[in-house]
């Protein structure tokens, strides 16, 4: 197993077990030319937490928003309740830590060389600067205080289930397996 | 009879000496017989392109290695100047019905170029006028006086040399970047090859898809973020790559109160190597949180937020945050 997958999912799984929550992942890609406008969702990764249809819409919402400042400020968004499909990611890391720890996913594909509408790295970095914005109004919203309350519950089930785990096999932190860290996000 | 024969062997001559102009080389390969260098690429991080040929002295044929067409980027030297310069990206040949690579996805596509140096950090240094007409730089570590880079019509600044970088304003002349597009190029979808032509004014530059977001780079901009001992931002380290690389997490929390209940966000950017796009906008993400303009938007890192759950927001680079 690549040490790199080990590596990040110790991180993250000590992260949680010492009392911390994930409520938004974010992942960031980017496309060729012409093959996407500025800013697109290309993949709905569904929340285990959540009913798919309430998902569905909590990620249009969100993106409704987002791509709403985007355009008002002159980048070219698809339309936000759209992506090249949807489904659970659990090969990429966000699409892993939304499954074991509940977080909320959104994925965003950026284009800067959209021939309609060509960006400078300085243009890229606003757009940074209006999803830190859109993230930070999720988060205060009534939908997102709900949704850290929801993890945090989640969380605490998953630690006491994790203590059991590791109780019952005398398994130290730093005997964890592979499989225990990886897999199960122990 | 006689005159015939000489004809004749002055015809075979003739037809010889066709066949030995048709047998020379026409395309030479780098830095073969001329006394002026050929054009080269410099080995750079994450860089990929390499001159197989030359065409003639002014046009390059590249290999973009391994071939994907998901990014390329070079540095050049001893480029031609003040002349047209073609640089060819020969994509591969189909193998099996398929292409490693297909030109046909840069339709449209216009790449950017610099004559900084890629490997330093202000090589991505931009900057902004300001109302009163003076130039500010965009680098966050840069505090009071130092980031005025004064009123002229181009920044003071000390990656591109002062006679060419106006090419470097924007339509109008209110950013400056080290970076500009090159507008003439073409597709060649039935060879697979992508000709990016430009006239240099120096013999050195580099020549990329988009803006690249180097590790070099990044781990810069981590020492310099950690020697500004800014509270609440820490960088985690995790371990190495195979390759040696750092593997980190950056951390951005609520200084006036760490322990507190509040939510996390985690950003990954570049989880594919190819794509510096991301990595831009998750450091626009991060340069947010650490202006003095971000911390009055996104209340949740400024003291005395009144907001009932405080938002911890992490920035990102190649992985993370919290």
């Amino acid at each position: 197993m690549p040490p790199e997958v080990l590596a990040y999912s110790r991180y993250f799984s000590d992260y949680i077990a010492a009392g911390g929550a994930l409520d938004l992942v974010l992942t960031l890609h980017n496309v060729e030319a012409n093959e996407s406008k500025n800013v697109i969702c290309p993949f709905i990764n569904v929340n285990p937490l959540t009913p798919v249809d309430a998902d569905l819409k909590t990620i249009a919402t969100f993106n409704g928003a987002f791509f709403q400042q985007l355009r008002r400020v002159g980048f070219l968004t698809d339309d936000p309740t759209r992506s090249w499909a949807h489904g659970v990611m659990l090969f990429r890391l966000f699409g892993k830590l939304s499954d074991q720890y509940g977080a909320q996913a959104f994925s965003f594909e950026v284009n800067d060389r959209y021939p309609a509408s060509r960006l400078s790295h300085t243009q890229l970095q606003e757009i940074g600067t209006i999803l830190a914005g859109q993230c930070y109004v999720w988060c205060v919203s009534e939908e997102g205080r709900q949704r850290h309350h929801q993890i945090t519950q989640h969380l605490t089930q998953f630690r006491q289930r994790r203590q059991i785990y590791l109780d019952t096999r005398q398994i130290r932190p730093d005997g964890r397996t592979p499989h225990e860290l990886v897999s199960l996000g122990y | 009879m006689a005159q015939n024969r000489v004809k004749q062997l002055w015809l075979t001559c003739a037809c010889l000496l066709l066949v030995l102009l048709a047998t020379l080389p026409l395309h030479a390969q780098p830095g073969e017989g001329s006394d002026v260098p050929a054009i080269a690429t410099t080995s750079q991080d994450g860089f990929n392109l390499v001159v197989s040929e030359m065409i003639t002295p002014s046009y390059a044929c590249l290999q973009v290695s391994p071939p994907t067409h998901g990014w390329f980027a070079g540095s050049f030297t001893h480029l031609p100047v003040k002349t047209p310069v073609t640089l060819g990206l020969s994509m591969g040949e189909m193998r099996d019905g398929e292409l490693d690579a297909d030109v046909t996805r840069w339709l449209g596509l216009q790449p950017v170029m610099t004559y900084a140096d890629p490997t330093q950090y202000a090589a991505y240094e931009w900057f902004r006028k300001d109302p009163q007409g003076r130039w500010i730089s965009g680098d966050p570590f840069k505090v009071g006086e130092a980031r005025y880079a004064g009123m002229e019509l181009v920044p003071k600044q000390t990656v591109i040399p002062e006679e060419v970088a106006s090419q470097f304003l924007s339509s109008d002349g209110a950013i400056w970047t080290p970076w500009r597009e090159i507008d003439n190029v073409e597709v060649l979808p039935n060879v697979n090859i992508f000709r990016i032509r430009e006239t240099y004014a120096l013999p050195s530059a580099t020549v990329a898809m988009r803006v690249p977001y180097t590790y070099t780079y990044l781990q810069d901009f981590l020492s310099r973020l950690q020697a500004a001992k800014l509270p609440g931002v820490t960088v985690d380290e995790l371990g190495k790559t195979p390759g040696g690389r750092a593997l980190q997490v950056i951390r951005v929390t609520d200084p006036t109160d760490p322990q507190a209940n509040r939510q996390s966000i985690l950003v990954i950017a570049r989880e594919h190597a190819t794509e510096p796009a991301g990595s831009w906008v998750a450091h626009g993400m991060l340069q947010t949180l650490l202006s003095e303009e971000g911390n009055a938007r996104c209340v949740p890192i400024a003291p005395g937020s009144s907001s009932p759950s405080r938002t911890r927001m992490a920035a990102p680079s190649r992985c993370m945050i919290d």
